[in-house]
């Protein structure tokens, strides 16, 4: 402190003499204080003249300023390390969200080994491809904004997904896989379409979106290498349009679209739906199991021919099987990155199953739950059934009856298979239930990528006994919904990179399932749910 | 001092209102006790006010005497010794130059510092006179009028 006689005031300052002879400039409010006063301030008050000097004492803050220094570059070091090694993963190379995830390393051998093991669950492979077909048009949304949301959502499955992308995916296959095996086969069916479909739209939408790699091995699964090396490049939106169109009615343009792709699976694809679209209405389909299953048998030969690499494919066409096989896909497909036998099995298993289902649906069960079956596993199918379809494309006459089948129940991969169980002629009297075509709300995407309403006709199977179809239509129903949409839909938006919206029926389905491809949800979500834990238990 | 006079003024309202009342005797002992101290405290802060008065009136004196020889407060504030070795040498010569009657008329004649014979006396370079020109005429010129408070103020912290 420093005292000092008043000599003279100013706007925001006091000049004073000091005892020591100093004239002096000080800070100090004039008001307070009058010419001839002693007053005490403080030297940091003391106004030193020259500019430097009032701007060093004005903004002399140095607490303040070497604070908010060192807080502003610690953010900005954070954020923009954060980003740039993000946006550098995310950008860097083949896959997007792989990238992003450090998928990487899982990523293509993997992807391959791991392809053979979804082939084997080829329903859960095929909801979860319908899913990531669905997601194919989010996919890119939800890789740019990052997939822990997504991940977090998806609980069991995405977090092991996480953990080992071809791991999760596998275990998808197996939950589905395991469910259908564990339950009756009619049983099984109908539970997994109808509630996968209606309530894990949204988790699997999410997660596939997240882990498009899953999708590639799908699709490799089926035998698609050029699929999966799409798949792998990052063109995850692609194969999630072929899917859908696949799905989706506009086959022609699918088949166009395919053929520009010179995938197999998808070319296949595009004649499964046209066949299920030109014989959607046709009802007989007993020839479609065995159409089925020749495809089946056919699909591992072309899984062969076309990827001859992988050691699976020779096997594929050996094992047939179908519910053992599953199951023993599932444990394989657990312990699938190892993959070649387990991706034999899984992709004969596969194939056998559905063709399993087919028959199983066809001689045993309602037509409509092998319908929704197919249906909700239509788009899981659809990468799966794309890779069959590459092989049944060979075969596409003895396909294109199973399509018709499930044309008429479900959607066109389904419908390959579950043709024989959408028999527009049974009746009540012969067969205990009935096709009915019903118009059901469904949610497309146009080319425009707009989701539009679209209301479809497409056969619903009732049952005449009331306890079969209490049983069996709430699952039919359900399942139905989204097997009629991908009839309808499966031939829609190839081109258009349509996550085509099956969403089956406006009974159970909200809009923002449909939003989803419902259809992939019904049968992802029985896979997924039930399956999780017993995974995650397996895993654990 | 302001609770004390608070105190004070407070002790004479209840005397005036109350002055029957049995605590007057008491309060006449505490006020009269007070009026003392006020008193002298009044004595203390007149003799203050008079010394702050006074040196006010010096301060305009001398900003007036100052304006004579183109100065004032604000051109001393912004130039003036930063070393206090500076400072003490040129309060030397200012001391020198109010102590020596030819240069103090020099100084008042001409408004201008007598810098051969400062150079001289003290053995100073030109530059620092020029330097230090206004801090020192302002300080000879203070040491040299009638500035008592002034000077006894700025006496007492150079000694």
């Amino acid at each position: 402190m420093k005292n000092g006689v008043v000599l003279e005031l100013y706007k925001n300052h006091v000049a004073v003499l000091t005892p020591e002879g100093e004239f002096l400039k000080v800070r100090k409010d004039p008001q307070l204080c009058f010419i001839g006063e002693e007053i005490w301030f403080r030297e940091s008050d003391i106004e030193i003249p020259g500019v430097i000097n009032k701007l060093k004492k004005r903004y002399a803050t140095p607490k303040f300023l070497f604070q908010t220094a060192a807080l502003a570059t610690g953010l900005l070091l954070f954020f923009t390390s954060g980003l740039n090694t993000y946006m550098a993963n995310a950008l860097s190379g083949e896959g997007f969200l792989a990238n992003a995830f450090d998928f990487k390393g899982d990523g293509n051998g993997e992807e391959d080994t791991n392809q053979p093991s979804f082939r084997s669950s080829e329903l859960a492979a095929k909801s979860n491809s319908n899913d990531e077909n669905k997601d194919g048009s989010k996919s890119s949304i939800s890789q740019i904004i990052g997939e822990s949301p997504a991940v977090a959502y998806n609980n069991e499955q995405q977090q092991i997904l996480d953990l080992n992308p071809t791991a999760n995916q596998v275990e998808f296959n197996q939950n589905s896989l395991s469910d259908f095996t564990s339950n009756d086969l009619a049983s099984a069916f109908i539970d997994t379409p109808g509630m996968n479909s209606t309530l894990d739209t949204g988790y699997f939408t999410v997660n596939f979106g997240n882990s498009n790699v899953t999708f590639p091995v799908n699709t490799e699964i089926a035998d698609m290498p050029t699929i999966g090396d799409i798949a792998s490049i990052g063109n995850i939106a692609s194969i999630g349009n072929i899917v859908n169109s696949s799905s989706t009615e506009k086959i022609k343009d699918d088949s166009t679209s395919h053929s520009l792709i010179t995938d197999e699976g998808f070319v296949a694809l595009a004649n499964d739906n046209e066949i299920s679209s030109s014989k959607l209405e046709i009802s007989t389909k007993t020839d479609a199991p065995t159409s089925t299953k020749p495809e089946t048998s056919a699909k591992p030969d072309v899984s062969t021919s076309t990827k001859p690499g992988i050691s699976v494919n020779p096997e594929l066409p050996n094992v047939e099987t179908p519910v053992n096989n599953d199951d023993v896909d599932d444990n394989s497909s657990d312990n699938n990155i190892t993959l070649p036998n387990t991706s034999n099995s899984g992709s004969n298993s596969t194939p056998s199953k559905d063709s399993g289902q087919d028959d199983a649906d066809t001689s045993g069960l309602a037509p409509e739950y092998v319908a929704g079956l197919e249906t909700g596993k239509d788009k899981d199918k659809n990468d799966t059934n794309s890779n069959q379809e590459t092989n049944k494309e060979d075969e596409d006459t003895s396909t294109s009856t199973d399509n018709d089948n499930s044309g008429s129940g479900n959607t066109d991969n389904s419908s390959s298979e579950s043709n024989p169980n959408v028999d527009m002629s049974a009746t009540c009297e012969k067969d205990g239930y009935y096709y009915e075509n019903e118009r059901i709300l469904t949610f497309e995407k146009d080319e425009n990528g707009k989701v539009v309403e679209v209301y479809k006709d497409v056969p619903i199977k009732k049952y005449c006994d009331n306890s079969q179809q209490n049983s069996n239509n709430n699952s039919a129903t359900t399942e139905e919904p989204a097997p009629t949409p991908s009839e309808s839909e499966t031939q829609t938006g190839t081109e258009n990179n349509e996550s085509v919206e099956t969403e089956t029926p406006a009974e159970t389905e909200t809009p923002a399932e449909t939003e989803t491809q419902p259809n992939t949800d019904a049968p992802v979500e029985s896979p997924s749910e039930e399956v999780p834990p017993t995974e995650s238990l397996t895993f654990g | 001092m302001g609770g004390g006079l608070i105190l004070f003024i407070e002790q004479n309202y209840r005397k005036n209102q109350d002055s029957s009342s049995t605590l007057s005797q008491n309060n006449g002992k505490i006020c009269s006790n007070l009026k003392e101290t006020a008193k002298s405290k009044e004595k203390e802060l007149a003799s203050k006010s008079y010394s702050v008065i006074k040196r006010k009136d010096e301060i305009a004196a001398f900003s007036k005497e100052l304006v004579r020889f183109n100065l004032s407060f604000s051109v001393l504030v912004s130039q003036k010794p930063k070393k206090k070795d500076e400072r003490d040498q040129v309060l030397a010569i200012a001391k020198f130059v109010s102590g020596t009657p030819s240069v103090k008329e020099t100084l008042l004649k001409s408004k201008e510092l007598p810098d051969k014979t400062i150079i001289e006396e003290f053995k100073v370079p030109n530059k620092f006179i020029r330097a230090n020109k206004f801090y020192l005429i302002a300080m000879s010129l203070l040491l040299i009028g009638p500035y008592s408070e002034i000077q006894s103020y700025l006496l007492e912290g150079l000694v």
